[in-house]
């Protein structure tokens, strides 16, 4: 699905149907189902309410692209929600390009997030204490401070204590760090060193050896190599999830909420 | 020219538009009027449409979709539906 829009002759503006950049996913051209365009579409005006209803105007939200139960995981991609000055919701959001290893920094609305390829349309909204909502709403609109925390080398499973590749959940967790120290954080490093000198922690896979092999041999948007080499050849792969930052920001008992919101029902009739 | 909702269109005529765009003539089963949407080639291929399908169009709080074969061949976005698709580049 492409959202770029492009004027038509007779006026009207179009959202064509392809994804320019996804959290880690080629970028094959499919037709979506009027159905999952309907429910993508819906999720999107349900988080909007959500938010209004909370009286937010930052949070962190999460989505499911892909079925990770296997390794206990729920939520797959998250990016920060934001409600700008000119009224609209955005979602800042670091996406792969088109399973490369390269990413890229975009502002994208509610339905852009949810037009991807979905595994199921839950969601979830991590809501910050107002102090650092107030830290977060100032840096989500200054573009040039966003990318301070943004690396454009990607890679699915980049490890969080190093700033060879980053995730799109990294971004989030270095951005979140960044603003919890008021904004003096200024290179991925220090957000980095911030995170380990305030506990977080991690979600280690067990891959075995064929995955990570074929993992680093046939997708340029997966390395291993940014990890300890003790961690990496035992097969313990520790990367930044979306539990683990909802896991982490929860346990500083800072006034942080989190609301899951089921996906909405397909239209019967 | 808003496609009424609910109604049939059919495809009538494809024409290249540069390197990666193609136009798609549309014409109303009932009416008889024209529409005219600019879109990629590479998702317009992807849609499986050709001349003569039936394009249905169908109303969202959004905006209105088009419908070809159950895939979704393009959106009309609403003001709603403009904001909830916004993709631009975070600037540097």
């Amino acid at each position: 699905m492409c959202l770029r829009k492009s004027l038509l002759a007779a006026g009207i503006l179009l959202a064509c149907l392809t994804v320019p950049a996804q959290a880690g996913r080629s970028c094959e051209e499919r037709a979506l189902t009027l159905e999952t365009f309907r429910l993508a579409m819906a999720s999107a005006e349900q988080t909007q309410q959500q938010l209004e209803q909370l009286g937010a105007s930052v949070a962190i939200v999460g989505r499911v692209g892909q079925d990770l139960s296997k390794y206990g995981l729920r939520y797959t991609h998250v990016g920060v929600v934001f409600h700008g000055a000119d009224g609209r919701w955005r979602v800042a959001e670091l996406l792969n390009d088109c399973g490369s290893d390269r990413a890229e920094l975009w502002y994208d609305g509610l339905g852009t997030f949810f037009l991807d390829d979905m595994f199921s349309f839950d969601s979830v909204l991590l809501l910050p204490p107002p102090e650092l909502a107030r830290q977060l709403l100032a840096r989500l609109q200054d573009g040039p401070l966003l990318r301070t925390m943004f690396s454009a080398r990607y890679s699915l499973t980049s490890y969080p204590f190093s700033t060879r590749y980053q995730n799109s959940n990294a971004w989030v967790l270095e951005t979140l760090a960044a603003a919890s120290s008021g904004n003096r954080l200024y290179t991925r490093e220090q957000s980095q060193q911030w995170m380990q000198k305030n506990g977080y922690q991690p979600t280690e896979l067990h891959l075995g050896t064929l995955t990570r092999l074929g993992g680093r041999m046939f997708k340029a948007n997966i390395a291993f190599d940014d990890h300890p080499n003790e961690l990496r050849y035992s097969g313990r792969i520790r990367t930044v999830t979306v539990d683990s930052i909802i896991q982490f920001f929860m346990a500083r008992n800072e006034g942080w909420q989190v609301r899951e919101i089921p996906a909405p029902l397909p239209k019967r009739y | 020219m808003l496609p009424v909702i609910g109604s049939a269109l059919v495809v009538t005529g494809i024409v290249e538009s540069g390197a990666s765009g193609v136009k798609v003539l549309l014409e109303s089963v009932k009416t008889g009027s024209k529409l005219a949407l600019d879109m990629s080639k590479s998702a317009f291929q992807a849609s499986g449409t050709v001349i003569g399908s039936t394009v249905q169009a169908s109303a969202t709080a959004s905006g209105t979709v088009l419908v070809v074969s159950g895939k979704v061949l393009a959106f009309i976005p609403n003001t709603v539906g403009e904001a909830l698709l916004e993709h631009s580049h975070v600037p540097s």
